[in-house]
C-alpha cells in the first residue's frame, strides 16, 4: 500500500482534474445538458421547476437568475451567429425572422456573465417587441452593432463576446405545445470592425 | 511487476473513475452550497410576508435581468395561517411564480391564465387546504389555491415597463401588492 502511495496520489489528482474540468465544460456550454435547441437558440424548459435536471439546476445557481416559471414565459439564449462563430460586440449583425406566438417578447444583450450591455448613450442594448417595425408579413429585421441603422436597431459598443436572450412572455410554447417546429430569428454576421 | 509495466493504464482508468465521481459530486453540490444564488439571498435578506420591489441598487445580486420588467418579491412563511397574495391595482400585463426556499418554481401563471385576470392566490399547506375545503369552500372557489409542501419560500411578481413614462404606474402596482397571512376560520 505504502509502495503504491505515489500512484494513488497521481490517480486522485488526475481524477479531480478530469472531474472538475468536465463539470465546468458541461455547465458552461450554451447548448448544454437539458436544453431544447432550435437552430442556434437554446431554452431550458424546466429551469427552476421541480422536474429540473441536476445540470440545469447547477447552471441556474451559477448564473444567479430568478428563472421564468413556465406559466410566465420562456427564454431562449444564444451566444453564436448562424455560422457558429461567437457573437462579438465589435461586429455588426442582422437578426431576421419571426418569433413563436407570445403576448410580447424582449431581446436583450448580455456579456457572458449575465451583465447588461449598454450603448454609447447608456441605453440598454435591448429591444421590446412593442417597439419593433415589422414587414407586412409580420416578420422583422433588427440591425445589431455600433453604427446607427434605419428601422430596428440594437446598439452595442466595446469589444468581446456576448449573448442574446429572447424572452417570450405568456407563450403557449412553455407548456410544450408548439415546440415541434418553433421559428426563431436567424443572426447573420454583416461585418466586423 | 505488471504494475510497474503498465502504470499509465492504471492511472488513466482509475483517474477516469475518480473523475466521474468528482464530476457528479460537483454538479450535485453546486445548488446546495452556492451561497450567491438569488434564492439564498432572498431567503436571508427579505422581510417576511410583505412585497418589496427589486430595484437596481438592491442587495440581491442578480444577473440576466430583463430591463423591460419590474419585479417585486415577497418572502413568505405560512405558519399557522395561509398566505393570501393579491394585487389591488391592475396592469396590462403581469406574471407570478411561487418558489420554494431552494429557488425551484412550484407554480406559475400570468394575467391571461388567471381567473378573471385577477392576481389573487392563496398559498396553503396540505392541512390548511383540507380545512378550507371543509370550512369555507365557497370563499375561495374563485381564487387560485397553491399547495406548498414547505412553509417557507418566495413569490415573484413581474410586470412590464414598456416606457419610462409608465414608471410610476408600474411602481404603484408593485407597491400595492399584498402578501398577508390569512386566518382560517
Amino acid at each position: 500500500m505504502i509502495r503504491n502511495l505515489p500512484f494513488v496520489i497521481v490517480i486522485l489528482c488526475v481524477g479531480l482534474a478530469i472531474g472538475w474540468l468536465s463539470a465546468r465544460y458541461t455547465l458552461q456550454r450554451t447548448q448544454g445538458v437539458g436544453s431544447i435547441n432550435v437552430g442556434i437558440w437554446s431554452a431550458w424548459l424546466f429551469v427552476g421547476g421541480e422536474r429540473v435536471d441536476p445540470y440545469t439546476d447547477a447552471r441556474s445557481t451559477i448564473e444567479g437568475t430568478i428563472p421564468l416559471g413556465a406559466g410566465e414565459g420562456l427564454a431562449f439564449e444564444t451566444s453564436r451567429d448562424q455560422a457558429g462563430a461567437p457573437l462579438r460586440r465589435e461586429c455588426q449583425y442582422k437578426l431576421v425572422g419571426v418569433t413563436p406566438a407570445s403576448r410580447f417578447w424582449t431581446l436583450v444583450a448580455y456579456d457572458l456573465t449575465g451583465h447588461l450591455l449598454f450603448s454609447e448613450q447608456k441605453q440598454e442594448s435591448a429591444i421590446f417587441s412593442g417597439d419593433i417595425v415589422r414587414n407586412p408579413d409580420n416578420s422583422f429585421q433588427i440591425s445589431v452593432g455600433k453604427f446607427p441603422s434605419a428601422g430596428n436597431w440594437i446598439s452595442t459598443t466595446g469589444s468581446g463576446n456576448y449573448k442574446f436572450v429572447l424572452r417570450l412572455y405568456d407563450t403557449t410554447m412553455a407548456s410544450g405545445a408548439g415546440l415541434l417546429a418553433p421559428e426563431l430569428p436567424s443572426i447573420e454576421k454583416v461585418k466586423c470592425a | 511487476m505488471r504494475l510497474k509495466l503498465l502504470p499509465l493504464i492504471y492511472i488513466i482508468i482509475c483517474g477516469l473513475i475518480v473523475g466521474a465521481f468528482t464530476h457528479i459530486i460537483i454538479v450535485l453540490l453546486i445548488p446546495k452550497f452556492g451561497a450567491n444564488d438569488p434564492a439564498t439571498q432572498i431567503m436571508q435578506r427579505y422581510p417576511v410576508n410583505v412585497f418589496r420591489e427589486l430595484d437596481d441598487v438592491t442587495d440581491v445580486k442578480l444577473s440576466n435581468v430583463d430591463p423591460f420588467m419590474r419585479i417585486a418579491i415577497c418572502r413568505y412563511n405560512l405558519g399557522e395561517t395561509g398566505i393570501f397574495v393579491k394585487a389591488p391595482l391592475s396592469e396590462p400585463f403581469w406574471s407570478a411564480s411561487v418558489f420554494n426556499a431552494s429557488g425551484q418554481v412550484i407554480y406559475s401563471f400570468n394575467q391571461r391564465t388567471a381567473i378573471g385576470q385577477q392576481l389573487q392566490m392563496l398559498l396553503v399547506n396540505p392541512v390548511q387546504k383540507a380545512r378550507i375545503r371543509q370550512l369555507e369552500p365557497e370563499t375561495f372557489d374563485r381564487i387560485i389555491q397553491v399547495e406548498v409542501s414547505e412553509a417557507v419560500g418566495f413569490v415573484v411578481v413581474r410586470t412590464l415597463l414598456r416606457d419610462e413614462s409608465l414608471a410610476k404606474q408600474v411602481s404603484d402596482f408593485l407597491k400595492a401588492l399584498e402578501c398577508l397571512p390569512h386566518q382560517l376560520n
